[in-house]
């Protein structure tokens, strides 16, 4: 549009000063012209010169969380480009909707770095690609464009939130002291106090310490001793996840996480298994922290994306490990202990209050 | 939205380095420009050592101000305003009076004096300056004073201010180069779209685009100078189809001669048969059809001449109510009536000329000249061919019957005793007609032809034919015969524009300053249009009569003036093909005159203007011109002037050619691996005649070259190790030993480089590109 606006503005120069035999005038539309040439000779240089790289192919961030995605631009030419663009398409996986965006740019000669903010709304594998590369000449009138084939993943994982739960005792295993340490009237009452700590907003109220609080005039909890010998096995469901939508898929993987943390806390491990179709049996990984967790969630987006494929990190489950019976998630976000429902979480936005305010007592 | 946001950081930081000195480089060059084109409006000036300065220095000041205090620039626009309204309040006279007269001279056109407005062009200067820094380093909007430019650039022709390649250039250099500093996005894409920019890349890419402009400036403008018509003509061709092609699409182009406006444009003719034309006999001389006679000049155009009010006029005067039915026919025919009657021993044969309209409609009829219209005609044998030729009913037309100017011999004395009361009455209707003429026709609005006025009043001529050699010499000394003229400017008279500015025109452009020229000098004269038919022009048809077909090529125009015995009588004034009169009226003697030297007379003697002492654009002379280029034919010679021109510029740029060259291979060498470099090396010793015989293997050749070149020889041996590492070794040679052949290579270059004389090392150095 541009290119066609200043064309006819020289060919209307030209025009007037043909008509009025005005040489100076004619050399303005003829300056115009020539200079329309160069800068389309101008798009291709730099189209030539310029080259674009992604610095990571690979990342991970927490959902809501910006990760800054650098791309390493080059310009091999004697002149600085003043405007260039990336078409970026980004997704969550086939099938879930695919987006563009045009990121716009400038280089010096040499090179240089473009940093642009990422950030998702779900959890899940995130893929960008950047996939055109598009050069423009000092005045952008033309623009001389090239393929890139460049790819980013991004593991989107939930934030760290660890579910409230209270676990008797036959929920979780002991291997070498075997101990009830779940009474029936709180946890309180037979766990060791390891020490006192200022209240947070993701802290039980049950855990707070109104005498301690009352004396130092702030809310004070008590934190436990972990029962660092514990294990607990959770089995996910996974039927209907190769169909399901993104917002259900990254609901699933928020509770997961929070479930499993919040286990953890109980808990030295969690057994988080499933069962593989391609393999014909349960496969899984044990869970002892947040990033083992991240692990798992990885090792499920990575399922997700190639269903065929083993993913190494995983190991086969030995069902003989959870003697006491298991829990169980799926996709609808019914949280079982074998099979008996212990609660049904919200697939809206209370699925958040859920997790973060409401304590559940096994 | 699939639930992934893309974001960039807003931009950076304003900072000194988005603001080069470039950059106020070309915002002084726009107003400059401004200034150059407003100097440039014809009946003012300024002082140029006030108001240039002034602009420089309020230009760097507000610049520097609007990039590092912008609180500061804000406080100097304020003082600025408030000085300039303390001088326009101190200075109100002043201003009112030269703002009066620019805007008069904008309109008005050419000023026949120069005044000087210096107080207006700082007043203007000042503001100019800190709207151009508001617009483009403030709000950094281009947009709007692109357009104003643009349009300013493109109206200036037609308001007659032509600036010159000074302002023109400067103004472009402006244009575009902050353009590009204020070039954000793309047209349209401001939707789905991030950026990072940073400020001072635009800058930079202004000043590259400065620069480029600036080496393309000198190739385009003396080409320009040299094939200026060429794409003058290139301009013309291509309206000239478009306007041919509208014409013929719209049904226009059939349109015959009517009226009396002069164009202010090109003609363009399409070749559409206008007119059929039938004689009785091949005419002998010029055929003149005239369509339309001009009375009353009113500024680009003719009011059609009446000549029934003037015939009402002398019926009154002579008491001839009794012949008010028949007075404008016999008037009419007057002067053919009185030809056929003489009484000599071979009587003037009169020639019986039929007229077809092609587009059929005869609301306008085209006369020639010492004729008369006879009713009675119709010729059954030509029914079939003008059927043939697309004319329906070939009853249409009609027929006059005339006698060509050389058989035109009116003796009042001899003629038939019957025949005296009408030729009584002829005589005192020519000398009651002549009177009335003498006021009616030679009227001129000099007020809007101040120039001709004055040249007619400072050369007082007597008698008709110095007259007339005057207005010829006028014509051919300040024009030349074009079709394709160019437009005139809105503000300007045409006549005026053609005689005295532009030079160029077509017969509209001569007959109306003929014309208008015998008026002044007081000789009734008529602007005619109509069509001019050529004997070679008729074909003869097997019937024995003549026929031609008159296109839109044919439209003529030329200047009729009142001749005692011939009525009024055409003369061609429009110098087609070197200044040669092809017809005049009769007595008119050009031979005699041109003895007498009327043709020779100098601008300065004829005290033409001197602006208008030149033939505008077809005789502009060159110094270039007055070489004798024999081998060049003179179609060809523009062509020539261009080519010299790029081998000129060519042979200009050819140093900096060749030391880029010499860059980029050295560039190149320093990509290359050792053993590309050690082969330069060796290539590079083979010129310098330095171990001819070596080929770089050899055990002693460390130790030659280290005696040959002040190189120390362990040095010369480390890299020739390391090459035939590189050839023949298993090991990959390191980057830092890849780095010491390059270094190697270029000691040695240096002193290779030191040893050679004269041409050689331009040869080395530029040709070679070795160091």
């Amino acid at each position: 549009m541009k290119k066609l606006n200043y064309l006819f503005v020289c060919l209307v120069t030209l025009y007037v000063a043909g008509m009025y035999r005005y040489l100076p005038l004619m050399a303005l539309a003829v300056l115009g012209l020539v200079f329309l040439a160069v800068s389309c000779g101008m798009s291709h240089y730099f189209r030539r010169n310029l080259s674009v790289r992604a610095m990571r192919h690979s990342d991970s961030v927490q959902v809501m969380t910006p990760l800054c995605c650098s791309v390493e631009v080059r310009n091999r030419g004697k002149l600085p480009i003043n405007l260039f663009r990336i078409r970026v398409l980004s997704d969550y996986g086939p099938g879930t909707g695919q987006e563009k965006k045009y990121i716009y740019s400038d280089s010096e000669c040499g090179e240089d770095m473009l940093i642009f903010e990422l950030k998702g709304d779900f959890c899940g594998m995130m893929h960008l690609y950047m996939d055109r590369l598009q050069v423009y000449d000092y005045m952008s009138l033309f623009s001389a464009s090239k393929k890139l084939r460049e790819e980013v993943k991004i593991a989107v994982f939930p934030q760290e939130r660890a579910l409230h739960i209270e676990l008797p005792s036959l929920c979780c295993q002991a291997y070498e002291y075997p101990r009830e340490v779940v009474p029936a009237d709180g946890a309180e009452a037979h766990s060791e106090v390891r020490q006192l700590r200022e209240y947070h907003a993701e802290d039980s109220k049950r855990h707070i310490h109104w005498n301690q609080s009352a004396r130092m005039e702030r809310l004070m909890v008590k934190e436990y001793e972990k029962e660092s010998d514990m294990r607990v096995s959770l089995h996910l469901e996974l039927d209907g996840m190769g169909t399901a939508e993104v917002g259900r898929k990254s609901r699933f993987y928020e509770l997961l996480s929070a479930l499993v943390l919040g286990l953890l806390q109980k808990a030295a491990v969690v057994n988080v298994f499933w069962y593989d179709g391609q393999q014909k049996c349960p496969v899984g990984k044990e869970v002892s922290d947040g990033e083992q967790c991240r692990d798992v969630l990885s090792a499920l987006y990575k399922m997700e994306e190639n269903p065929g494929n083993r993913i190494p990190a995983l190991e086969i489950y030995e069902p003989g490990k959870d003697l006491c019976g298991y829990f169980k998630l799926d996709l609808e976000l019914k949280w079982y202990w074998e099979d008996v429902l212990i609660y049904q979480f919200s697939s809206g936005k209370t699925l958040y209050d859920e997790i973060m305010y409401k304590t559940f007592v096994v | 939205m699939n639930g992934i946001h893309i974001g960039l950081k807003s931009a950076e930081a304003e900072d000194s380095t988005r603001h080069p000195v470039t950059e106020y480089v070309f915002l002084a060059a726009g107003v400059f420009g401004f200034l150059l084109f407003f100097q440039s409006i014809e009946g003012i000036t300024f002082s140029s050592w006030a108001v240039y300065p002034l602009a420089a220095v309020m230009c760097g000041i507000a610049w520097i101000l609007s990039c590092r205090r912008r609180k500061a620039f804000f406080l100097f626009a304020s003082a600025c305003i408030a000085v300039c309204i303390v001088a326009v309040f101190r200075m109100e006279d002043v201003f009112r009076r030269q703002i009066g007269y620019i805007i008069n001279c904008v309109t008005e056109g050419s000023a026949a004096e120069t005044i000087p407005v210096t107080e207006t062009a700082l007043l203007a200067a000042m503001l100019l300056v800190l709207f151009i820094v508001l617009s483009e380093i403030l709000l950094k909007s281009h947009e709007v004073l692109f357009v104003l430019i643009m349009l300013l650039i493109l109206a200036s022709p037609v308001m007659g201010i032509k600036a010159g390649f000074g302002a023109i250039l400067l103004l472009a250099l402006f244009l575009f180069t902050f353009g590009v500093i204020q070039e954000d996005l793309p047209f349209g894409v401001k939707e789905k779209s991030e950026a990072i920019k940073k400020g001072h890349l635009q800058a930079r890419s202004g000043t590259i685009v400065g620069v480029i402009l600036l080496g393309l400036i000198p190739v385009i403008v003396p080409m320009l100078l040299v094939c200026s018509e060429g794409a003058y003509h290139c301009v013309y061709t291509i309206e000239g189809q478009v306007h041919i092609s509208f014409r013929q699409l719209l049904g226009r182009a059939a349109e015959p001669v009517t009226g009396g406006r002069i164009s202010r444009g090109n003609n363009y003719p399409t070749g559409t048969v206008h007119l059929r034309l039938e004689a009785s006999e091949k005419p002998g001389e010029t055929l003149y059809l005239r369509g339309f006679s001009g009375g009353e000049y009113v500024g680009g155009g003719w009011r059609s001449a009446d000549d029934d009010i003037l015939l009402t006029d002398i019926m009154i005067q002579q008491s001839w109510e009794d012949m008010a039915d028949v007075m404008d026919t016999r008037f009419k025919g007057m002067y053919f009536i009185m030809n056929a009657n003489m009484q000599t021993e071979h009587p003037p044969h009169a020639i019986s000329l039929k007229l077809w309209h092609s587009g059929g409609e005869y609301n306008n009829m085209y006369v020639p000249y010492y004729s008369q219209r006879s009713r009675i005609y119709y010729h059954e044998q030509l029914e079939d061919i003008w059927h043939d030729y697309g004319f329906g009913n070939t009853r249409e037309g009609y027929l006059y019957q005339y006698y060509e100017q050389s058989d035109m011999n009116i003796d009042w004395d001899n003629v038939a005793t019957t025949f005296w009361f009408e030729r009584d009455w002829f005589m005192e209707m020519q000398e009651a007609y002549m009177k009335e003429i003498q006021t009616v026709y030679t009227r001129v609005p000099t007020g809007i032809l101040p120039r001709l006025t004055e040249m007619c009043r400072a050369h007082p001529m007597e008698g008709l034919d110095e007259i007339t050699s005057f207005i010829l010499h006028t014509l051919d000394s300040n024009a030349v015969y074009t079709l394709t003229p160019g437009w005139a400017p809105q503000n300007e008279d045409i006549v005026e524009y053609f005689l005295f500015k532009g030079g160029r025109g077509y017969c509209e452009h001569f007959a109306a300053a003929a014309t208008l020229m015998y008026r002044l000098y007081g000789i009734p004269a008529r602007y005619a249009a109509g069509y001019m038919v050529l004997p070679e022009d008729f074909t003869e048809q097997e019937q024995g009569v003549w026929t031609a077909s008159v296109t839109d090529e044919d439209a003529h125009a030329w200047t009729e003036i009142f001749l005692a015995d011939y009525g009024w009588t055409p003369v061609e004034v429009t110098l087609a093909g070197g200044g040669e009169i092809s017809a005049v009226y009769p007595g008119f003697d050009t031979e005699a005159l041109v003895q007498r030297g009327y043709y020779d007379w100098e601008a300065e003697e004829a005290g033409i203007p001197e602006e208008a002492g030149h033939k505008a654009q077809g005789s502009r002379s060159y110094w270039w011109e007055d070489l004798d280029f024999e081998f060049v034919s003179e179609e060809n010679r523009q062509w020539f002037y261009a080519l010299g021109i790029c081998v000129l510029y060519s042979l200009c740029m050819l140093p900096f050619f060749f030391d880029y060259r010499r860059l980029r291979r050295i560039r190149k060498l320093e990509q290359a691996g050792c053993r590309s470099v050690f082969s330069r090396l060796l290539q590079m010793l083979q010129f310098g005649g330095i171990l001819k015989e070596y080929d770089g293997t050899e055990e002693d050749f460390a130790a030659a070259l280290g005696q040959a070149l002040p190189v120390p020889m362990e040095d010369i041996a480390r890299m020739q190790a390391i090459v035939s590492q590189a050839a023949f070794g298993i090991k990959e040679t390191e980057q830092q030993e890849e780095e010491y052949v390059r270094s190697m290579y270029l000691r040695l270059a240096r002193a290779v480089y030191g040893t050679l004389k004269g041409h050689k090392k331009i040869i080395f150095r530029y040709w070679k590109a070795f160091y």
